[in-house]
């Protein structure tokens, strides 16, 4: 006779559906707050990928502080997203992705 | 895996070597070649002096249009840059078994078509495209163009490399940004580990 093992499933409502990003900016962006930036690369991901993902992808900036940028997309969204940087030069020049984490916490340590 | 990056000497020149160099790790990028662009002999420079740059090795590239000048250059790197105005097809200049590797075949008009793939094939050329012409004020048509070409050389299984060709730093790209953008055009992940890989970019088939 088999033994089935059992396999303990994450609940849906538990899986991780966003992914942070940590970014940090070259140019001196202290002129800028957390709705400016999120602006822009709203816009930005706009002129890339059109009116409906961006509204589904929900594009947030949770932080900034010394040129280092936390941003909050929605999984399915995050390789768009990624793209859509490529035309973000002019606005906010040259950007370093340090990390990706589908949580917050070990995103910060 | 080494990455590497082709960049004009004005960036070179224009900032501290430490924190260029910081700037290029940062990104991702182990190898840089610095483009010597030639119109006549008299503009060659052979011995470059980069002993600033301790962890990262630089080289030169050599960026002609005249293909009388390829015999000066024996076993360097030479792109060559078509020069539209002794002849108007790009396969006249492809027929040349000397050159191995072609400078960006986006322009105003179509230039690059299946004729010319096939000649790459044959020769076995390796095509280098300017990814900042996506960028540039005609984005749209490099865009349109490059998504028919991109086919093409994917269908012969043709070598392609996308660098920055860059003058200032807003002009570079981190690595998973460029990734991300190329997979627009289709490529897949294995075309796309090879799209910066030194290795491949200096393997010569004799």
């Amino acid at each position: 006779m088999i033994k089935f093992k059992k396999i303990n499933v994450i609940r849906p409502t538990l899986r991780h559906k966003k992914r942070y990003l940590k970014i940090s900016c070259f140019n001196d962006l202290s002129s800028y707050d957390n709705k400016k930036l999120a602006y822009i690369f709203i816009k930005n991901f706009q002129k890339t990928h059109g009116l409906f993902k961006t509204s589904s992808a929900n594009i947030s900036v949770l932080d900034f502080k010394n040129n280092i940028i936390i941003i909050r997309v929605n999984k399915l969204f995050l390789n768009d997203f990624l793209s859509s940087l490529f035309y973000i030069n002019n606005d906010l020049g040259l950007l370093f992705i340090e990390k990706q984490s589908f949580t917050l916490k070990s995103l910060i340590s | 895996m080494k990455f590497f990056d082709i960049v004009y000497k004005d960036l070179i020149d224009s900032s501290n070597p430490k924190e260029l160099e910081n700037i290029f790790l940062k990104l991702g990028f182990n190898k840089i070649f610095v483009i010597v662009p030639i119109v006549s002999k008299k503009d060659i420079i052979l011995n470059p002096d980069f002993s600033s740059f301790k962890k990262i090795s630089l080289e030169y590239i050599y960026l002609i249009e005249d293909i009388s000048i390829l015999k000066d250059l024996d076993k360097k790197i030479i792109l060559f840059n078509p020069n539209f105005s002794k002849s108007n097809k790009l396969t006249k200049f492809l027929i040349n078994k000397n050159i191995k590797y072609l400078y960006n075949p986006l322009s105003d008009s179509l230039i690059f078509d299946e004729q010319c793939s096939n000649l790459c094939k044959i020769n076995n050329i390796k095509v280098v495209f300017n990814y900042n012409s996506f960028r540039s004020k005609n984005f749209q048509k490099n865009i349109k163009q490059a998504q028919f070409i991109i086919l093409l050389l994917k269908q012969k299984l043709i070598n392609m490399y996308f660098c920055s060709f860059a003058k200032d730093l807003n002009s570079l790209c981190s690595k998973q940004v460029l990734f991300n953008f190329l997979k627009e055009f289709n490529l897949d992940q294995d075309i796309l580990n090879n799209i910066l890989d030194y290795n491949k970019f200096v393997e010569k088939y004799d």
